[in-house]
Formats: C-alpha cells, sequence, structure tokens
C-alpha cells in the first residue's frame, strides 16, 4: 500500500489514535504507521546512510512501541494499579511518531528525523524500564504489607 | 590486507564475542549486535539488490537489534524478579529467553558470513524477517510469563493473608 492512501494522512492517523478502542485497533494502527513511515523514508532524498540508518532506528521505535503495549495489555488483565500510566505513554509515544512521520512529509531533512526517532528510542526505552520498575516495586510493596486492589478485568484498549 | 581477509577477521570477531559473550544477555546485545551494525549495513549496502530489499533488510535488522535490546531487558527483570519471588514460569522464561537469544546472535553472525560470501540479499532479507518474527513471538511469549508469575504471586499473597 502506498503512503498517499488517505488514511495514511498524519491527520487520519491521529484520528485513529485518540478513537481506538481496542487493541485490534492500536495493533491495526501500528501497523498502518509502520508502512506509512517506512515508505517516506524509502522515498527520502538523503545519502544511502542516512536513509538506511533512519529506518533501523525506526524499527527499533517501532518494537519498543509495540513492546510497551504488550506490557500494557498484560497489566490490565491482572490489573496492575499504574496501568493507566502506561496507556497515555503509549498514545503519547504514538503521538509523536505521527508528529515525526508528519515532519518528514512536510519536507523535513531526513537527518533530523534519525535524530527525532533516536530521542523517542530512548524515552519509550525508559517507559518500558520504568513499567517493569514498578512491577517490580509493586512485588515488594506486596512481600512487605497488605495494600492491593484487583478485581477488574479489562478488553478495551 | 586484501577487503576479503578482512572480512574473514570480522566474521571470526563476531564468533570470538560469541564465545565470550553468550551467557550474559547485555553482552550479547553491546559485544556483537552493536559491533555488527555498521558492517552489517555496509554488507547490504555493498550488495546488488534493488533499494526496497535493502531498506527491508535494514528496517528488520533494526527490528532484531531492539528486540534482542527488550529481551535482554527482560532477563534482567526476570532475574531480580526471581530474588523476590519462587517461579516455575519465571524460570523458564529466564532460560528461554537466554536460549533464543544465543541461536539468533549466532544466526546473526551466520548471515553476515552468508551475506559476504554472496548469497542474495533477498534470501537474507527473508532470512532476518524470520528472525525477526520469531524474537517478536518470544516478547509476548515472556511477557505471558512474566503475567502468569505475577498472577501466581498475588493470588499466593491473598490465600496467606486474605483480603483484610
Amino acid at each position: 500500500m502506498s503512503s498517499e492512501a488517505p488514511e495514511y494522512e498524519p491527520e487520519a492517523l491521529l484520528n485513529r489514535l485518540y478513537n481506538a478502542k481496542t487493541f485490534d485497533d492500536v495493533i491495526n494502527l501500528i501497523n498502518d504507521i509502520r508502512d506509512a513511515v517506512f515508505n517516506t523514508i524509502v522515498r527520502a532524498k538523503a545519502d544511502d546512510y542516512t536513509k538506511y540508518g533512519t529506518l533501523y532506528i525506526s524499527g527499533m521505535v517501532m518494537d519498543a512501541v509495540y513492546t510497551l503495549l504488550d506490557s500494557y495489555a498484560f497489566a490490565r488483565r491482572i490489573p496492575l494499579p499504574f496501568s493507566y500510566d502506561l496507556r497515555a505513554e503509549i498514545v503519547r509515544d504514538l503521538k509523536d511518531i505521527i508528529e515525526i512521520y508528519a515532519n518528514l512529509r512536510n519536507g523535513e531533512p531526513l537527518e533530523g528525523a534519525k535524530q527525532d526517532f533516536q530521542t523517542l528510542l530512548n524515552l519509550v526505552r525508559n517507559d518500558i524500564a520504568n513499567f517493569y520498575k514498578n512491577l517490580e516495586d509493586y512485588i515488594k510493596e506486596l512481600r512487605g504489607r497488605g495494600v492491593i486492589g484487583f478485581s477488574r478485568r479489562f478488553t478495551e484498549f | 590486507m586484501s577487503s576479503q581477509g578482512n572480512e574473514e577477521n570480522i566474521i571470526r570477531e563476531l564468533y570470538e564475542r560469541y564465545q565470550k559473550t553468550y551467557n550474559d544477555p547485555g553482552a550479547m546485545y553491546h559485544q556483537i549486535i552493536e559491533y555488527m551494525k555498521p558492517y552489517m549495513e555496509k554488507a547490504i549496502l555493498m550488495t546488488n539488490a534493488d533499494s526496497i530489499t535493502k531498506a527491508e533488510a535494514i528496517y528488520y535488522f533494526g527490528d532484531i537489534a531492539g528486540l534482542f535490546f527488550a529481551l535482554h531487558g527482560f532477563y534482567n527483570y526476570i532475574t531480580r524478579a526471581m530474588e523476590l519471588m519462587e517461579s516455575d514460569a519465571l524460570e523458564k522464561a529466564k532460560k528461554d529467553i537466554l536460549s533464543v537469544l544465543q541461536e539468533d546472535a549466532k544466526k546473526l553472525i551466520e548471515l553476515y558470513a552468508e551475506l559476504k560470501r554472496g548469497r542474495p540479499l533477498d534470501i537474507v532479507r527473508h532470512e532476518l524477517s524470520i528472525v525477526a518474527t520469531g524474537l517478536r513471538v518470544y516478547i509476548y511469549k515472556t511477557i505471558s510469563y512474566l503475567e502468569e508469575s505475577t498472577n501466581d504471586f498475588v493470588i499466593r499473597w491473598i490465600m496467606t493473608k486474605g483480603f483484610d
């Protein structure tokens, strides 16, 4: 599919993000963002090393977001008390990717996008590390004293 | 030194690094994946493949690096979590992560060597996509193990402490 398709317009992707109701909605959105970003980078005017370096980092970013989403699904199934923060982080990260994509389409040099992806990669990795640090603290807290609340089950995003 | 001799040195260096780090996922990531990145990128760019095949191969390699990094993070978390709770699921996850990363680190070195020896990039790209998909599935599986262990821990905790 071409990134010129209407559903790949940044505004359309943002609308889908804000209106996502289920995990499937989000996974389909991430897949479409990945295709759109890939196609835009491939067509950008830049030297090979900048172009392929950007592709490499964008691949890392997309996988980090998938991992965060898997972690969020896990947090909601238990559910853990800090799962809502994770949802906000996923929305923010996807919004940032769409923004980088929009800037690229508006002619931003690929070198700038590469830097933006690198910054975002560090942020998403921090989100993941924080989530598992929170989980570790939660288990320590349970071991130490008696605060717990879980009885709900979630299916929606 | 000839270009081919240099390439053989890089491959030998990668195997030596594997021998030194294969029991440590973090060291494997830094010493093998990060070390290999510029050589793999250059090897891909120097093939005669079309630009989309090159782009996809590099994208999948980035995919793999990201997943490798994530699994090494999970391995560290599981190591710490095992000090907090006994869990068969965690033990299995830790053992499996190490085994998957060892296998894939070796596979990447082999793919680099094959690429340098003239294997067509479209085949290597396909192999890279398989490695990436396998790691992606394994991330999901690892998170399932974490969920199982956390759930077991919380249930055991409730059975011991009650709901008060």
